[in-house]
């Protein structure tokens, strides 16, 4: 007789792609390069100036 | 006896409530939350300070309208709605002044602008060679519909989603962009290494 098995490589999985990397947005290289630039992009950050906040939260007390 | 909770500790949702039934003040709260976000994106898309303070306030003056008037839907989150209007002013901004076509290479690059870069006088180039204004001509540089997205994403930190709703594009399509955007700014910073 002859006996079978079935071998447990990645294979035979149902889903061999790992959740996390089929729904990564972004390629790999292109993260990194994302993850190298974040702080250069952060110091690009900037704010309203006092004056249009302030008119802002006058406006919004208007009646 | 309960401590009352702090302005902070609110969500966004709880404040447009407390605004809703009569706390103006709370006003403040939500523009501390998000004003960096808003703002820089305006400005980054605008390139100018003036005209961006201008879209920013008249952001928060509709934004206070539609709350006032009662149509603001709370299914909704509030940092994607109020960048929606602001994209908006954006683009009406830029549909009044029927700008010069954008002129693209191949591989998306503007060419207009590379042009300038290539003709900047030498106190323009030590200027540009500050990191952070390298930056930022870079980002300038790509094409609107992926600095866009570049912008939105981290920026007004929106999920791909929230950018694919308010593009009016597919999540495949916003994805697409941003891959496209880091791979052009890296070819940038390549090329800027390679030259100096």
């Amino acid at each position: 007789m002859v006996k079978t098995s079935t071998s447990l490589n990645a294979v035979n999985f149902s889903n061999p792609v790992p959740a996390k990397q089929a729904v990564e947005p972004i390629k790999n290289q292109d993260e990194m390069f994302y993850d190298n630039i974040k702080p250069q992009l952060d110091k690009l950050i900037k704010d309203p100036s006092d004056e249009t906040l302030e008119k802002i939260l006058a406006y919004a007390k208007k009646k | 006896m309960r401590t009352p909770m702090k302005l902070e500790q609110y969500s966004d949702q709880d404040l447009v409530k407390s605004y809703l039934s009569g706390e103006e003040s709370v006003i403040a709260e939500l523009l501390r939350r998000h004003k960096s976000k808003i703002y820089t994106s305006i400005y980054l898309l605008v390139k100018d300070q003036y005209l961006a303070e201008d879209i920013f306030q008249d952001a928060f003056i509709k934004v206070i309208n539609t709350l006032r008037s009662g149509r603001y839907n709370e299914e909704g989150k509030f940092l994607p709605w109020v960048m929606r209007i602001a994209h908006n002013l954006v683009i009406d901004y830029f549909r009044r002044e029927k700008r010069t076509p954008v002129i693209t290479s191949a591989d998306g690059t503007d060419v207009l602008n590379l042009i300038q870069i290539l003709e900047e006088s030498t106190e323009e180039r030590m200027l540009r060679e500050q990191t952070h204004v390298d930056l930022r001509a870079m980002i300038q540089l790509l094409p609107d519909e992926q600095k866009e997205v570049l912008i939105m994403r981290h920026y007004a930190d929106l999920s791909f989603k929230e950018i694919a709703d308010l593009t009016d594009v597919s999540i495949n399509t916003a994805l697409g962009r941003m891959r496209y955007a880091l791979s052009n700014l890296r070819k940038m910073m390549k090329v800027k290494e390679v030259i100096k």
